[in-house]
């Protein structure tokens, strides 16, 4: 196993896809993201406390919006390379993601930004969806690549 | 096995297993909407050191298959400083662990809030063995449509007095303490 070779910037144009990515949300899944994150909420952590309080109407635990928003920025690290450069990621969560969810992450490149002081980035636009496809949460996740060799500024 | 066992036992790390992992212990505790101060800027005087462990928790838990990710060995000869990479939303880790109950930012802790938008920029990327410490302040409170939010701004400083990031996070809690009630002793 090796890490992806990280693009160039001149290699991208807007409208790029990037390869999506499928999760399953299993307690497994949200127990090992919140002892990670050392969110211990019940609201993800405890079945019987979400049973009885519903705070999202449903008696399911749900996964933390920061697994969502983790999720949707290891999309650009799986397509570029864990040495891919974020500088940052502005997320909003739109629908409860209960245990039991498939959440199918895709992404797009829409903007490039050639400054050429050596700051040059994409941003991506980044969509999690459910398995009824409905929007569960966007991102816009901004990344600093390097120029190619012998590109003008 | 009561949920607090429950979530003991799964702990891997120094930092998991020392955590209080009894969330609603102690919730009168927890700064509520209602009277959590707001632009009072104040600094974290805990210092939270970034172990290889808890990076690996945190990027083993997302699923991440590149080895700059999840192998100590490979990063030692790849990675630009020969340690495992940090993901940029491992800063949630820094910030539950920062925010200890009664902290001004204790109100991330509260039962029955919801996470609705987080912003993170990342000025130096964080790394392994990085001794970081936090400054923060609650920047805003407001209602939208009915519900209370509120928005704290924190930025994460390593041990030569480096910014190496910042959050927004924003949250929507139950509005009073006896909101906080129901959700805890529910």
């Amino acid at each position: 196993m090796t890490t992806p070779r990280l693009p160039y910037l001149d290699d991208l144009q807007t409208g790029y896809m990037l390869p999506e990515l499928v999760y399953e949300v299993t307690q497994d899944t949200i127990d090992a993201y919140g002892m990670a994150s050392l969110d211990l909420n019940p609201v993800h952590m405890d079945p019987g406390w979400s049973a009885r309080a519903q705070v999202f109407d449903d008696p399911r635990t749900v996964a933390h919006g920061m697994m969502s928003m983790s999720f949707m920025t290891s999309l650009v690290y799986r397509a570029f390379g864990a040495q891919a450069d974020i500088s940052a990621v502005d997320s909003k969560f739109t629908k409860p993601v209960p245990v039991g969810s498939t959440v199918t992450v895709q992404g797009m490149v829409r903007d490039v930004h050639p400054l050429g002081n050596g700051e040059d980035f994409v941003t991506i636009n980044v969509e999690a969806r459910d398995q009824h496809g409905d929007i569960i949460g966007v991102s816009a996740v901004d990344v600093r690549l390097p120029r190619k060799p012998g590109v003008r500024p | 096995m009561n949920n607090a066992e429950r979530l003991k036992a799964l702990a891997a790390t120094a930092k998991q297993r020392e955590f209080d992992h009894d969330f609603l212990a102690g919730w009168e505790g927890c700064i509520t909407w209602e009277d959590a101060p707001v632009r009072q800027p104040m600094v974290y005087p805990r210092v939270f050191v970034v172990e290889e462990e808890d990076v690996l928790a945190y990027n083993r838990a997302l699923g991440e298959t590149d080895p700059l990710f999840v192998d100590p060995a490979y990063a030692r000869d790849h990675a630009p400083h020969g340690t495992v990479l940090v993901h940029p939303v491992f800063i949630t880790t820094i910030a539950f662990w920062l925010a200890s109950k009664g902290s001004p930012m204790s109100w991330i802790r509260t039962p029955g809030a919801r996470n609705p938008f987080q912003r993170i920029e990342v000025k130096r990327r964080l790394e392994v063995g990085d001794r970081l410490t936090m400054r923060q302040e609650n920047s805003d409170r407001f209602i939208r449509r009915g519900k209370p939010y509120i928005t704290t701004h924190a930025t994460i400083i390593d041990e030569h007095g480096a910014e190496k990031a910042e959050i927004w996070a924003t949250l929507i809690l139950p509005p009073t303490r006896e909101d906080v009630r129901r959700f805890a002793t529910v």
